[in-house]
């Protein structure tokens, strides 16, 4: 799993520079990313890192990534594949290089393999006897970020530095149940991360 | 920022009230220097960080079935033993029975406020299904909330205990699955029984260990069987129903056996054998069990709050 780890972060991390070399930028592939995403924590491993896609009109972002929590951090080793897509309604200029981006707001789906979690339970349960899936974590964030702006002729020409409050189904639930005992600051968290633009 | 200067200077103020000194720095840097920001606009974004992080207790997780757990909130079982046994136990000892916490936090909080109200209590058993998700921060809610009791309590492995990487969780943070120890003219053994959770593979209950720790009495102790789920629920392997309600009759020192899992009060002698089982209900129903027993005897009443 850790090889595959490896190989995936090298693949994302290059794709972009390769995409640079072979292909101008007005005649981009579809699938040849926009950006390459790093994030740390936010229920989606320690470290996260993947490929990401913008909308023309810079709105909406997909990211495709892939989290690791090694087992000295998190008492258990697990990977987690995700699919977090995230909107942001305004982008506020600064001046030149600077750019704020105030609000973003977005969900995601979180995919943690293992013999202990399962999409479906197996058939020994009855049906409906747990209802919800252990290997699939929905989960939804609001968020902000700030975005500098290099030279056309630099490798990176964007660095986007962004921050989420984050929660997840489970968690949501647990609250809405126990407004007594439970803050909403109990069932949240904080996730940072880097998108650097190619 | 400057958050070193303020927590060198103000050891002795709260963490709250440093936290709220550091917000309130923040925000004045904020007004006053607009302008200095706008051309820093990384350094509006680190202070957002700043505050953002300290507005989460725990602001940062890395999975849901993270498994991260402080040094005083593992092998709690074996140390509430301990906390247990320091006291020198009376003839009579009263303990109270309750289960099925998942996800009921508000009603928990509740719970300990009336267990606290009973008099000459020496320990809580939680009958199992601390968690709902398994998740090891649900864990971590119930045992915040059952640390306001004034006596210390043990759990008993529940089938929700074990969803995901629940097992792993309640091994760190309350021990093993089977166990038991004494108090007084008393032995309470604990024996894990969600068969289904192991897919009715014949090894849960482990029948030889319950064997064992029932023939290993000397003292001629009354004996506690406490489990989650009772034999005669669907959750328990079916095979191994008849023998373990056998083992229980066959033995002069088990009167009663306590349990949890259908979130409802039930008690009966239903394998016509003398042996007495109770079910305390959940959380939810805002009920539990008061248990008093001397030797040979026991007296078991139903609270609700």
């Amino acid at each position: 799993m850790k090889k595959l780890c490896v190989l995936y972060l090298v693949m994302v991390c290059c794709s972009p520079v390769i995409a640079q070399d072979n292909f101008r930028p007005r005649l981009k592939k579809w699938f040849i990313p926009d950006h390459s995403t790093v994030q740390f924590a936010g229920n989606i491993g320690f470290l996260a890192v993947g490929p990401g896609y913008k909308s023309a009109n810079q709105k909406l972002e997909i990211d495709i990534l892939l989290g690791y929590l090694p087992q000295s951090i998190g008492g258990t080793n697990l990977t987690t594949l995700t699919v977090k897509s995230s909107y942001s309604p305004w982008h506020i200029e600064l001046n030149d290089t600077y750019e704020i981006t105030p609000l973003t707001v977005g969900a995601l789906v979180g995919y943690t393999p293992g013999n202990q979690f399962s999409i479906r339970w197996p058939g020994h349960y009855p049906r409906g006897y747990y209802w919800w899936s252990t290997a699939l974590r929905p989960a939804a964030f609001a968020g902000g970020a700030i975005e500098r702006s290099g030279s056309a002729h630099r490798k990176v020409k964007h660095i986007k530095l962004y921050y989420e409050i984050g929660s997840y189904d489970l968690l949501l639930i647990s609250y809405i149940q126990n407004r007594k005992i439970l803050r909403l600051s109990d069932v949240t968290n904080l996730a940072l991360g880097i998108k650097m633009g190619f | 920022m400057k958050r070193e200067d303020f927590t060198k200077n103000e050891v002795s103020s709260s963490k709250w009230q440093i936290k709220f000194k550091q917000i309130q720095h923040i925000c004045r840097a904020l007004i006053i220097h607009r302008s200095f920001y706008v051309s820093r606009p990384s350094l509006l974004l680190s202070s957002l960080f700043v505050t953002g992080i300290m507005a989460c207790s725990d602001p940062f997780q890395y999975n849901p079935n993270q498994v991260i757990l402080d040094k005083n909130q593992q092998d709690l079982n074996a140390k509430n033993i301990a906390r247990i046994q320091k006291r020198i136990p009376s003839d009579t000892v009263r303990f109270i029975l309750m289960g099925d916490s998942q996800r009921f936090y508000d009603e928990l909080a509740d719970f300990v406020e009336s267990a606290n109200q009973q008099r000459d209590i020496s320990f809580v058993l939680h009958a199992g299904d601390i968690s709902d998700f398994g998740l090891t921060q649900e864990f971590k809610w119930v045992h915040e909330i059952m640390q306001d009791l004034r006596v210390p309590y043990l759990t008993v492995l529940g089938n929700h205990d074990l969803i995901a990487n629940a097992s792993t969780a309640y091994r760190k943070m309350y021990g093993d699955f089977n166990y038991s120890f004494e108090f007084g003219t008393n032995k309470f053994i604990f024996i894990n029984t969600n068969s289904r959770e192991f897919n009715f593979d014949g090894t849960v209950p482990d029948l030889p260990w319950l064997k064992q720790e029932l023939a290993n009495n000397p003292l001629q102790n009354n004996a506690f069987v406490i489990a989650h789920i009772p034999p005669f629920d669907a959750d328990f392997d079916p095979k191994l129903e008849k023998e373990y309600a056998e083992i229980l009759a066959a033995d002069p020192h088990v009167n009663l056996t306590l349990y949890g899992h259908q979130h409802t009060f039930r008690n009966g002698t239903f394998y016509n054998d003398g042996v007495e089982y109770y079910l305390t209900t959940s959380m939810q129903d805002r009920g539990y069990l008061l248990i008093t027993t001397w030797k040979g005897g026991y007296l078991v009443d139903r609270i609700k709050f």
